[in-house]
């Protein structure tokens, strides 16, 4: 194959050829044999690692197919899809009775809450607030993403959710010396350090954030302020807090909330 | 856990087992697909079809996971969702009947797709650093005007003979293997 054919196959798949070059093309597969098994192949290589694209089989009735699908209808298999349906909605009750009792244990809480202050005028319990308002699983997935350290950020968020801190920020470090555009790898670097008391090396993860031009930076803020006040910064917390309420920026409504509790 | 005992778990059936595989997994495969297009429908739908395959593919195949049992299922997950997306594009862009297929003969051939994939991305994680790397933008769709600026080449017509030259090692790699074989006709 010439590097001349790989460029037309390559404008026919990216739809770049005219109508009639388009025809002469066709005409060609149909006639030389040599270069539509070229063509296939640059076809599946194409769709399949093209993120926006998958390469489907065209031949379904190819033997290897018809032992899988052999399989898949052995009543073994068709018996454990049954179980997988169960545990599906097994699943749906399980989380139900989680939002109960999640629900019933914030009454709880807010009754504790209200007691201590009414009560007891106890001082605020920094390290509830933090715990609140830090929201470890609401934070932005990386999973949609589809750059080059794709795949280091989905381990990344994935060992973020097992608490993995340390192994979390070695990952961040590596994408963070790849690019440096994604605002989310700072925060999620920040509360990785945070989360493991490592208050310095937080601080400078987020300013380097806010200073950054991203569209993001202003999160820097917010999370600056949760920062603080799991180190128990209460000053250095109510001024991020008021930069975040005076200029609006992400979060502003709790930060307001919580300057009032502080 | 290592990922052979949620293998032979899922394969056996193994109703605890497979609640666990839900309680850790669902809801970050329930977030991709909500944030690609999909409902809660279909989330429901490609994370069982996604157990049924790898179940399948122990059986036949003894398969071995090297990332996570939950990482690969996650990428089983989103190839599969990747592969209903398209089917859908293609039946509105064709606007025709497309053929009714039984569901056994689709998993299987999802199987097979999911194989070609795996040995594709296995390939182009064995080449060169740099021909992985122009290879990626090139498969991205980039344009070659794109790849000049952020590589080191000084012209278009450079970049277009290493992406030549990458895909033809690809490509060598690719049909040196003896698993393609039996996806050659495919």
């Amino acid at each position: 194959m010439n590097i001349e054919d790989d460029i037309l196959i390559e404008q026919f798949l990216r739809d770049q050829l005219s109508e009639e070059e388009k025809q002469f093309f066709l005409e060609r597969i149909d006639t030389d044999d040599n270069f539509k098994k070229h063509f296939i192949f640059e076809k599946q290589l194409f769709e399949s690692l093209n993120e926006d694209s998958w390469s489907t089989v065209e031949n379904t009735n190819a033997s290897e197919i018809e032992e899988y699908k052999t399989i898949f209808e052995s009543e073994e298999i068709k018996a454990l899809k049954e179980v997988i349906k169960q545990a599906s909605k097994k699943k749906d009750k399980t989380s139900k009775i989680r939002i109960i009792t999640l629900i019933s244990g914030l009454a709880a809480a807010v009754l504790i809450l209200i007691t201590l202050n009414v009560f007891q005028n106890s001082p605020v319990d920094v390290d509830t607030i933090y715990n609140n308002n830090i929201e470890l699983q609401k934070l932005p997935s990386f999973i949609t993403r589809g750059g080059e350290t794709d795949t280091l950020l989905i381990k990344a968020e994935n060992l973020f959710k097992e608490k993995k801190y340390k192994e979390v920020i070695t990952l961040l470090d590596e994408v963070l010396s790849k690019e440096k555009e994604n605002s989310n790898v700072y925060l999620y670097k920040a509360i990785a350090h945070i989360e493991l008391n490592e208050f310095d090396a937080a601080e400078s993860v987020l300013d380097t954030l806010i200073k950054s031009e991203l569209i993001d930076a202003e999160k820097g803020y917010w999370y600056k302020s949760l920062l603080y006040l799991k180190s128990k910064k209460i000053k250095e917390a109510k001024e991020e807090l008021k930069k975040t309420v005076d200029n609006t920026f992400y979060n502003h409504k709790k930060a307001k909330k919580i300057l009032k509790e502080l | 856990m290592d990922s052979s005992f949620y293998l032979n778990a899922l394969e056996k059936g193994d109703s605890k087992v497979i609640s666990r595989i839900y309680k850790i997994n669902f809801s970050q495969v329930k977030r991709f697909i909500l944030q690609n297009k999909g409902g809660m429908e279909d989330a429901e739908d490609i994370f069982q079809k996604a157990l049924l395959q790898i179940a399948v593919r122990h059986r036949k195949e003894g398969i071995v996971i090297k990332s996570s049992f939950d990482a690969y299922l996650f990428t089983v997950c989103k190839n599969l969702w990747r592969r209903e997306l398209n089917n859908r594009k293609t039946r509105v862009t064709n606007n025709e009947i497309v053929e009714q297929v039984s569901e056994a003969r689709d998993n299987a051939s999802a199987i097979i797709e999911q194989k070609r994939h795996e040995l594709f991305l296995e390939k182009l994680n064995e080449i060169s650093d740099n021909c992985k790397n122009i290879l990626s933008m090139f498969f991205a769709k980039i344009s070659y005007a794109e790849i000049v600026e952020s590589t080191e080449y000084n012209s278009e017509t450079v970049v277009r003979q290493r992406v030549f030259k990458c895909k033809k090692k690809l490509t060598e790699l690719i049909k040196k293997d003896e698993r393609y074989n039996s996806l050659r006709e495919l």
